[in-house]
């Protein structure tokens, strides 16, 4: 009633000042945004530990490399300027027309020869050759190895839903209108220091508000970096105005591309011209950079404006202490054998944007600082991905005591599409990660297409716990598939020990901190997924009559109310 | 009520696409004068295009009249982008 009321007199939030209107465009804005949000941020977490994550998902591959493990390390490849010719005969012979030759003469052991080329068609090709005869390298899926994408499948999630374009372009607005909520909410939050150091515990939705507010608070140069770096990625895309306005209609992305990325490539000239012995150059190059060469890029073979790059690897211990993650590269012009381009390591090819990008998509992916600075994004992006879940929880603690009446007689079906959505993204989303781990372990090793069904797995779990969390009632649901997460995370290693004989404190014996790490993890988030449930379970409703009495002994005060708590 | 709820559609409306017409235009002129080569310049353009984007839609939202805000984002967008077309290089 009392809402009523205040609809009456202040018609639109604007007219109730900057902060009402701030208070309105975050509670709403981030409201239809925090289920997607949540699932992202939670995905994004995870895909900060892939390769662990990964590791634990093929643990054929896990075990081979633990018998393994107390080989002598494998002597460095020497014969670099063997490979490289190897690698040249290839690719005369089987793919003279290619315009770009891309050849990785890894010198580290546990590395072969690879060729990559941009075939004449379009399209990129690549093969796997023998490094000691040349031959091409067929490779036959092992059979006793599970097919998965492991890890891969949080970061795929994470940036396109798995779909493609499309999920860039989901991906991207729900950022955007996360960054809006972000600047929103520290408006909305005038006391914001004096909030953070606030908690009142178990009082409802007081309690949630402050969670909410900690989380946000303490990570909150973290949110906007990570939203904003995010964007970062695909901005010619989401903003292409500027690209087709600097490089007209006619397929601007690819000009602006070519401007980028082949900076000084060289046109073909039509002269003939052999391709010189490439070692000296890799050896002039590593001179040059003072990285060890990774990649080795021709272009326009066999032609006088031939002219070929030398990439340099990233040693761990470089990007301790640097945010960019471009490594050295230096190109020399074939017919004069003059040095043509440099890039130091860590430098831009182009300019001081290049260069902001390049540690804008390090920043984001956490390329940089080694494990300790992952464990830190780790924890950031879990304050990240619970402001997500209190702040979805709080606006319905919050109407569950005084209806807002915002959807006039639909208001109660559509809050309880909200519950709904409230327990299938947050507990449910997480049920169907953990479902993921469980479904790399229960999926037959031999099937055909395994790694799709390992997705379809994830997607369908998620689809069943928002079709469980519509049919319960809200609370029994909540209670339900919080019990449910945690009963497969607790479990997640006795599945392991079941399926592979694999176990933890195996793991920890022979040195195996990325499965074991997986494996502690996940029965931490158990743990405290049981304890979700239990507190759930505990509640007990507030009993109406004290709220009612509160709102009849001071009715002017609802607005201030609401304005505070709808942070 | 009914008209409420048409105005807010209407800010709604405005933040969204006349916000995003505000960042096109305000990219385009970036990219046509900043003293930089054309695939800098442009980068630099998007890459700064979601702060436009991100103050448009709070200022849509703080300000009190509706006329106002819509005007605020394609004024000035149809400005920026006209100058920004004009000043631009090698656009055929």
């Amino acid at each position: 009633m009392n809402a009523v009321k205040v609809d009456k007199v202040v018609k639109t939030p604007q007219q109730g000042g900057l902060r009402q209107a701030m208070a309105w465009l975050h509670t709403w804005s981030g409201l239809w945004i925090s289920w997607l949000l949540f699932a992202i941020f939670l995905t994004g977490t995870l895909a900060v530990f892939d390769d662990p994550i990964g590791h634990w998902m093929t643990p054929e591959h896990a075990l081979e490399e633990a018998a393994h493990a107390n080989d002598p390390p494998l002597p460095k490849v020497t014969d670099r300027a063997h490979r490289l010719e190897l690698a040249l005969d290839f690719m005369a012979k089987e793919h003279p027309q290619a315009d770009m030759w891309e050849i990785w003469p890894v010198q580290r052991p546990g590395h072969g020869l690879s060729a990559y080329w941009f075939q004449p068609s379009g399209g990129y090709g690549s093969a796997d050759l023998d490094p000691l005869t040349g031959a091409v390298i067929e490779h036959a899926r092992e059979v006793t190895e599970r097919e998965t994408i492991g890890g891969h499948h949080f970061v795929d999630f994470h940036y396109e839903l798995h779909t493609g374009r499309i999920g860039v372009w989901i991906v991207g607005i729900t950022t955007m209108i996360m960054l809006v909520a972000l600047v929103s909410g520290v408006i909305t939050h005038k006391r914001i220091f004096k909030d953070f150091f606030t908690f009142r515990p178990a009082k409802g939705q007081r309690s949630w508000l402050d969670a909410h507010n900690a989380v946000a608070v303490l990570t909150l140069p973290f949110q906007f970096m990570i939203a904003y770096t995010g964007l970062a990625f695909f901005s010619d895309d989401y903003v292409p105005a500027p690209v087709v306005a600097q490089y007209g209609m006619e397929n601007p992305k690819r000009a602006f591309l070519a401007d980028w990325n082949d900076a000084g490539k060289p046109a073909r000239s039509g002269q003939p011209l052999a391709i010189p012995a490439l070692e000296s150059f890799a050896q002039r190059a590593e001179q040059a950079i003072g990285q060890e060469i990774r990649a080795v890029v021709l272009d326009n073979p066999n032609d006088a404006s031939m002219r070929v790059c030398m990439y340099g690897w990233n040693e761990d211990t470089e990007l301790l202490t640097r945010l960019s993650a471009n490594s050295g590269r230096a190109c020399y012009a074939l017919a004069t054998g003059e040095q043509v381009a440099l890039r130091l390591p860590g430098e831009s090819d182009t300019g001081g944007a290049g260069l902001t990008r390049s540690v804008m998509s390090n920043l984001h992916m956490v390329g940089f600082g080694g494990t300790p600075m992952r464990w830190l994004y780790f924890f950031c992006g879990l304050a990240g991905t619970a402001m997500m879940g209190t702040g979805a929880i709080m606006f319905m603690v919050k109407r569950r005591q005084k209806s807002g009446g915002e959807f006039g007689a639909y208001t109660q079906r559509v809050y309880r599409v909200i519950a709904c959505l409230n327990v299938a993204a947050i507990a449910g989303l997480s049920i169907a990660c953990v479902g993921f781990l469980w479904a790399n372990r229960l999926i037959p090793v031999g099937l055909e297409h395994r790694a799709g069904w390992e997705v379809r797995a994830f997607f369908g779990v998620w689809f069943l716990m928002l079709v469980h969390a519509c049919l319960r009632a809200e609370k029994r649901a909540w209670i339900e598939q919080l019990g449910l997460l945690a009963a497969l995370c607790l479990l997640l290693p006795a599945l392991n020990l079941l399926s592979t004989g694999d176990n933890l404190v195996a793991q920890v014996a022979r040195g195996d901190w990325e499965s074991a790490g997986v494996e502690l993890c996940s029965m931490a988030f158990g743990l405290l997924a049981a304890w979700g449930a239990w507190k759930v379970h505990k509640r007990k409703e507030k009993p109406l009559k004290k709220t009612a009495a509160r709102e009849n002994a001071a009715p002017a005060a609802s607005l201030q109310v609401n304005t505070e708590g709808q942070s | 009520m009914k008209s409420a709820n048409m105005l807010l559609f209407s800010r709604v409306l405005a933040a969204i696409f006349g916000g995003y017409a505000l960042t096109s235009g305000v990219a385009v002129l970036l990219s046509a004068v900043l003293p930089l080569s054309r695939a800098e310049a442009v980068l630099t353009a998007t890459l700064s295009a979601f702060v436009v984007y991100t103050c448009a839609v709070i200022w849509v939202f703080a300000v009190q009249d509706l006329r106002r805000a819509w005007l605020g984002m394609l004024l000035p967008a149809i400005l920026c982008g006209g100058l920004g077309l004009l000043l631009s290089r090698g656009a055929a």
